[in-house]
């Protein structure tokens, strides 16, 4: 073996632990960039694969008139259809604990929607049936008998040729992937389980629904542009007078679960960014000192003939390595590790996702792994390269210590002369040290930073619940008014309502689904117009505000106000004229009076007068919101079943059952918080770790002096430390600032179009912010201590610097 | 009884492969306000044996009786308190602390004593008025030595102890260094220890220790010791 090469091996061996700290943080760096990049992917195709093994519909048919055989035998001739088959399914009831429970009753097909049997096996007689896997955390167990009810008038015989079905498995489907089953026709208007009979069961001689899969397409991952241009492309020829046809984006579960992947997707766009960063300027700081360490050894190599090619080659091959070695380390673990720990996190909403795949994404690892490398070669060798342009004299020669120098405060004796000895030595060291400062506040603040966005993306989800449903639009339920009944039937539902003794008060609203675009109609967004009926009951109900200044709007008969999100997005302001769009050819235009706090879907909202203005015509009120008594004992189901029995009503939704949704999804981000609390955690570790280890190195012997002269061990620590105080209150000072802007980033990109965050956090998570980083500091600099307690004085003394 | 004794010191360094005796039984006496000179040739011992006087490191075996105290049976903790108390150190490159100003480096070390001397009277001692307020990059390398020296005094030390003070200064500021030393022994009565390979100059110490391969080979004492400004070397 060569001698240079000899020489190379051993310095790795001597300086492992810079070594080991490069390669650390280059992995997590690389981990997290391409691990939180990945995630999204990863949910996608885990979901994609799920959906392949249960053969999930692509396509779904419903006819106004329901579905024959000749519809389906019509539907089979299109050639790219490989399976197709008619369907049942219908609302039913079951009683669990004296209450009522909607259950979807649903035809098995032999290979399209494919039910996931957890336990027991699939029926085999048209009496036995497969039960929602989640009612057997209620007790359910195989072979109990359910019995079902039709929740109308007509018995249930009429329809189903048994009423009563014995438990032969347990069972997920795709169709359901979160807790929701949907709504019901019956009941309280919701489902809660899912029950799958023998198609034989149903006596109606049409089907309910036509399942059809496409050939091909299980080749496309599901949620990506090519798969669904495939679909829509087949979907056209489908299209019909009467008939509706239906994507996977008709399944709720399969949109939301998307959705939640995009928005891990978002995180993953700036997050590891901000951890790569840093991870490269340790790496670079760590290279520049051990270059400025071994000038000596370079001025050997130099006087020895060794060109600077050569001399370079030695440093550059010990970045590299360390730094290719971490990359890929990295890479491989982060892949695997970060999504699956995403994923299972996302598995608390979607406890149906059985298949988590976490494939090597091999462009990320590449893309992270080439600029590791580059970054830190490059960095290596403009070090190296200023160092061999001196002279092999010099370079053996010891550098000059750095010169002591007096700071600014020096000149202002008013506050120098207050302070004591040592506090003047600390601040003269902190400015001492310029570089290793700003890499201290940069490694600190970047901690306290990321834990800032991450405590405080929950807080901004958080504020949701409390602002919109609390404070800006404060209602308890909203119903649904079958307007196509009549004038009559509405006037009999409201006088119901009015009846009630727990509901306090309603107001009536018409809510319909609009298109919101700019003048120039370059951006169009879905929006509802609201047009209340009354001016005076709506201020009770809706709270329209400044966001920031807390001032209240009064809706105006001239001019409309809109939502803040929307407002952004359509890239209009106060004053701005928008086009309301219903259908392609109902277009009218309105001006902006004001911009109010909103945080879910988007709202023009419009008084009756400016309405009947612009379109001419009197508003229909399709919506109430009322709100309850909170003095008058009342039941929640009976109040629905009530409601949905009654003509004038089509659907009535509780506000509790909105929020639920949203605290689901804060509960999902938990797990992330963590993962990005930990990361922090570990980059502060490492950085600080990193940083530390130079300056003990760098300061060896004047710490040895101290120690020679008599300084206790606590007093040469307290010495260093008093510095590292300084520089963590400093950083997290910083850190909060870098965090808030981090943060405000990082909650518009994380936002999808329909929701808007808060941006704010809660004082409790700036504290809690500020500990873990400072018990972060507290534990590097214990670390530390014992370090400084290991200098050896005599050695130290003997060597010049 | 002698001021300072040492008595069968053994310092010996243990790896896995071999055992070294860089002190293997050291015995002598120091009196008090004497300036001694250990002399030896590299490698003897000579420092091996100003560690454990000065409490930077300790003995393997043997008795160091300083003042009536025997500092070989100190912990680490007790062994920084002498150091901070009684021990006063000079070294070959000066050690100073390069952030502080001449005088703020004399302040570092009278900061922690229980009876200091005054540090700008001290600097004045060592003649560096003029210069208290400059940072060590800006001092000379004789200038950075009597720093070092009115440092080490400043803590009113029970010893002062040497290491190589002149290894790194030319022949004139080698020899001002050493006057300032041999003066401050007499003047204010303190105990000067120095070590040095340098044989020269023995003829002005009081006491002539030499030391080889770990042991002493001789102690001389010195009744008309010569000014250090009549040897040459």
């Amino acid at each position: 073996m060569k001698a240079s090469r000899k020489d190379f091996l051993r310095e790795i061996k001597h300086t492992k632990s810079r070594f080991i700290s490069i390669f650390l943080i280059v992995a997590l760096g690389v981990a997290l960039f391409a691990g939180v990049r990945a995630s999204m992917p990863d949910m996608k195709i885990s979901g994609d694969r799920q959906y392949n093994r249960e053969n999930l519909m692509d396509i779904k048919i419903i006819e106004s008139t329901g579905v024959t055989e000749e519809i389906i035998d019509e539907i089979r001739k299109i050639d790219e259809i490989t399976r197709i088959h008619g369907a049942y399914s219908k609302d039913v009831l079951i009683e669990e604990d004296e209450k009522e429970y909607g259950v979807k009753l649903m035809s098995i097909m032999p290979d399209i929607n494919v039910p996931y049997v957890r336990e027991g096996v699939m029926p085999s007689e048209e009496n036995e049936c497969l039960a929602d896997y989640k009612m057997k955390d209620k007790g359910y167990e195989l072979g109990d008998k359910i019995k079902l009810y039709s929740g109308t008038e007509n018995p249930l015989s009429v329809e189903l040729k048994n009423e009563e079905y014995i438990i032969t498995g347990f069972a997920t489907t795709s169709l359901y992937l979160n807790n929701g089953r949907g709504t019901s026709t019956v009941g309280n208007g919701k489902n809660e389980y899912f029950m799958m009979i023998e198609q034989d069961n149903f006596l109606s001689p049409v089907y309910s629904e036509v399942y059809v899969n496409i050939q091909g397409a299980r080749e496309f991952d599901c949620y990506t542009d090519e798969y669904e241009e495939y679909i829509d492309g087949i979907v056209e020829k489908l299209e019909k007078e009467g008939r509706f046809v239906l994507t996977r984006d008709s399944i709720q579960a399969y949109v939301e679960y998307e959705l939640d992947a995009e928005r891990i997707g978002k995180v993953g766009e700036v997050f590891p960014l901000i951890f790569f960063i840093i991870a490269a300027l340790i790496c670079l700081t760590t290279m520049t000192r051990m270059v400025e360490e071994e000038r000596g050894i370079i001025g050997t190599l130099k006087a020895l003939g060794y060109s600077n090619f050569n001399v370079t080659k030695r440093f550059m091959l010990y970045a590299l390595l360390a730094t290719a070695l971490g990359s890929v380390v990295g890479g491989f673990f982060g892949c695997r590790f970060f999504p699956w720990v995403i994923i299972n996190a996302y598995k608390i909403v979607y406890k149906d996702l059985y298949v988590i795949k976490t494939p090597l994404n091999m462009e990320y690892i590449i893309t992270a792994t080439l600029a590791a490398v580059l970054v830190v070669g490059i960095a290596t060798f403009l070090a190296c390269y200023k160092e061999c342009l001196s002279s092999p004299a010099k370079l053996m020669r010891p550098k000059a210590p750095k010169k002591g120098k007096r700071v600014l405060l020096e000149r202002i004796p008013f506050i120098w002369k207050h302070l004591s000895f040592s506090n003047k030595s600390t601040v003269r060291n902190l400015l001492r040290y310029k570089k290793r400062l700003f890499m201290t506040i940069f490694g600190i603040s970047g901690c306290m930073g990321l834990l800032l966005v991450g405590f405080g993306l929950k807080d901004s989800i958080n504020i949701i619940d409390e602002n919109q449903f609390k404070q800006l639009t404060v209602y308890d339920f909203d119903i649904t008014m079958n307007v196509a009944t009549g004038e009559e039937s509405i006037k009999n539902g409201l006088s119901y309502l009015d009846n009630q003794e727990y509901i306090d008060e309603y107001l009536q609203m018409m809510e319909n689904g609009i298109k919101a675009s700019d003048l120039d109609e370059e951006i169009s967004k879905e929006a509802s117009i609201r047009v209340p009926k009354d001016m005076k009951m709506f201020e009770k109900f809706f709270n329209l505000r400044d966001r920031q200044t807390k001032k209240t709007y009064k809706l105006g008969d001239e001019e409309v106000i809109i939502n803040e999100k929307l407002a952004k997005l359509l890239e209009v302001s106060v004053g701005d004229t928008i086009v309301l769009k219903i259908g392609e050819t109902n277009k009218v235009k309105v001006k902006i009076s004001d911009i109010c706090e909103n945080y879910l879907m988007h709202y023009v909202y419009m008084s009756p007068e400016l309405y009947k203005k612009v379109y001419k015509e009197e508003p229909v009120y399709n919506k109430v919101y009322g709100r309850f008594n909170k003095d008058v004992q009342m039941d929640r189901d009976d109040f629905v079943k009530d409601t949905l029995n009654n003509n004038s009503f089509s659907g009535v939704t509780f506000v509790d059952d909105t929020m639920e949704g949203i605290t689901n999804m804060i509960d999902s981000l938990d797990m992330v918080v963590i993962v990005l609390i930990v990361s922090a955690g570990g980059l502060a570790f490492l950085v600080l770790y990193n940083l530390n280890n130079i300056s003990i190195e760098e300061r060896k012997k004047e710490l040895a002096t101290l120690k020679v002269l008599g300084f206790y061990d606590t007093e040469v620590s307290a010495y260093v430390l008093r510095e590292n105080a300084i520089i963590t209150l400093i950083g997290i000072g910083v850190g909060v600032l870098v965090g808030r802007v981090m943060h405000t980033f990082v909650i518009s990109t994380c936002e999808i179009d329909m929701v808007m965050f808060g941006r704010y956090v809660s004082n409790k998570s700036m504290v809690y912010c500020c500990l873990i980083t400072a018990f972060f500091a507290i534990l590097i600099n214990g670390y530390m201590h014992f370090g400084m307690k290991k200098i050896d004085m005599a050695s130290s003394m003997k060597s010049v610097d | 009884m002698a001021y300072v004794e040492l008595i069968d010191v053994v310092k010996e360094y243990k790896s896995e492969e071999l055992s070294i005796k860089a002190a293997d039984g050291i015995n002598f006496s120091i009196e008090k306000g004497e300036f001694v000179v250990v002399v030896g040739p590299s490698g003897a011992g000579k420092t091996t044996v100003l560690n454990i006087l000065g409490g930077m490191d300790s003995a393997t075996s043997g008795k160091m009786i300083v003042d009536g105290e025997d500092i070989a049976q100190y912990n680490k903790k007790r062994l920084t308190t002498y150091r901070r108390l009684d021990v006063g150190f000079v070294f070959q490159f000066y050690n100073l602390v390069p952030n502080l100003t001449a005088l703020e480096n004399v302040e570092l070390a009278a900061q922690i004593c229980k009876e200091p001397l005054d540090a700008n009277e001290v600097i004045e001692h060592v003649g560096l008025k003029e210069r208290k307020n400059n940072f060590p990059a800006q001092l000379s390398g004789g200038e950075q030595q009597r720093v070092a020296i009115a440092r080490a005094l400043a803590k009113n030390p029970k010893l002062l102890l040497c290491d190589e003070p002149t290894g790194a200064l030319d022949y004139e500021t080698g020899k001002t260094i050493l006057k300032l030393l041999s003066d401050t022994c007499k003047e204010k009565k303190v105990t000067v220890i120095v070590i040095t390979h340098n044989q020269a100059i023995a003829p002005m110490a009081d006491r002539v220790i030499k030391i080889k391969n770990g042991k002493v080979t001789s102690v001389r004492v010195n009744d008309n010791p010569t000014d250090v400004s009549k040897i040459e070397w």
